[in-house]
């Protein structure tokens, strides 16, 4: 594996953690099921001053979903995390959704489910 | 006596929006998934390694079937037909149901003119809530006047948070790993067949039936 950042994903859908797995062959994927695990993992790279390159988010997971997820990034992690850039995934890309993750400052972009590889390959670019 | 805090209308739109967006979200937004999950398996297949695609699309098909079927026996609980029963009776029988002792049912007896298999599934559906995620049951109480009914549960534990009332009656939406995310979904839906309503406030959750 290369010796570059890892990608993090924070989805309890099992089916998109395995596309970008194999989507992304020569990257270092590591997924969490949920916002709250997703944290806690990111708070671990920030103590080691390791950054991901970038964290895709649902916003529909049990224990912590995507807002809740977003509300603690912001406010614990990312002026710790600046080079890490931050997606936010749905299925169903409602206004609304979109709207209130514009409000963020940590989201780079909203992006719909499942990610498309040409899509993928120009986030990480 | 406690009344509904919104309207009938506001209730079956509030449920109407929140089904459109589980439908939207957890079953059409899932097919995405697994359209281009089967267009990688049908490339593994020919290069002769498919053995992780093939798993990973029967568990993703599995729970899409899952999920289908959970929406459409909420669908059925309005073939039953309303027969007038003793609404303790019913409660002690979800009592049952959920794990919980039949003498903690508190409350007269009460006539009503209900879907009793319907109204037993969403008590006993929202006592499992209150022992799995509110550390157990504290009360379940009947109380009734001449135009409402109410069956109230209240959990041991903080109670669900006030931001996440909402979202707890959305289908397939839980903040507890392992849960499916139906039970208090469910629990409205039987509300609303009875033109009642399903409420959740500090002292915990109230499945409220009008009397008429």
């Amino acid at each position: 594996m290369p010796d570059r950042p890892p990608i993090v994903i924070i989805d309890d859908d099992e089916i998109i953690a395995f596309l970008f797995r194999r989507r992304l062959p020569q990257r270092e994927t590591v997924t969490y099921r949920d916002g709250r695990a997703g944290l806690e993992a990111l708070h671990g790279h920030a103590d080691r001053s390791e950054p991901p390159q970038a964290v895709f988010v649902d916003l529909h997971m049990p224990v912590m979903d995507g807002f809740d997820f977003l509300d603690r990034y912001q406010a614990e992690l990312f002026a710790r995390l600046k080079e890490t850039r931050v997606f936010v995934m749905t299925s169903s890309p409602r206004d609304h959704d979109r709207d209130r993750c514009s409000r963020y400052e940590c989201v780079d972009e909203f992006i719909v489910k499942p990610v498309k590889t040409d899509v993928l390959q120009r986030l990480l670019d | 006596m406690r009344r509904p805090r919104e309207p009938l209308q506001v209730r079956l739109a509030g449920e109407l929006a929140d089904l459109l967006a589980a439908i939207s979200h957890d079953v059409v937004g899932s097919t995405g998934g697994l359209r281009v999950l089967s267009e990688l398996l049908a490339e593994d297949v020919a290069a002769g390694d498919a053995e992780e695609s093939a798993a990973v699309l029967v568990r993703g098909v599995r729970t899409l079937d899952d999920r289908v079927g959970a929406l459409r026996a909420m669908h059925r609980l309005a073939e039953e037909s309303p027969a007038e029963v003793d609404l303790r009776h019913v409660a002690r029988e979800a009592a049952g149901d959920a794990g919980v002792p039949h003498d903690r049912v508190e409350g007269p007896a009460t006539l009503a003119c209900v879907r009793s298999d319907a109204l037993r599934a969403a008590i006993a559906a929202i006592l499992v809530n209150a022992q799995t995620h509110g550390e157990g049951v504290r009360a379940l109480v009947l109380q009734a006047d001449d135009e409402w009914m109410w069956v109230h549960v209240g959990d041991r534990g903080a109670g669900i948070a006030a931001a996440r009332r909402a979202a707890v009656l959305r289908p397939f939406t839980t903040y507890r790993e392992g849960g499916d995310g139906n039970g208090l979904a469910l629990a409205r839906r039987v509300a609303h067949l009875h033109e009642g309503a399903l409420e959740i406030d500090d002292d915990g959750v109230w499945l409220g039936l009008p009397r008429a």
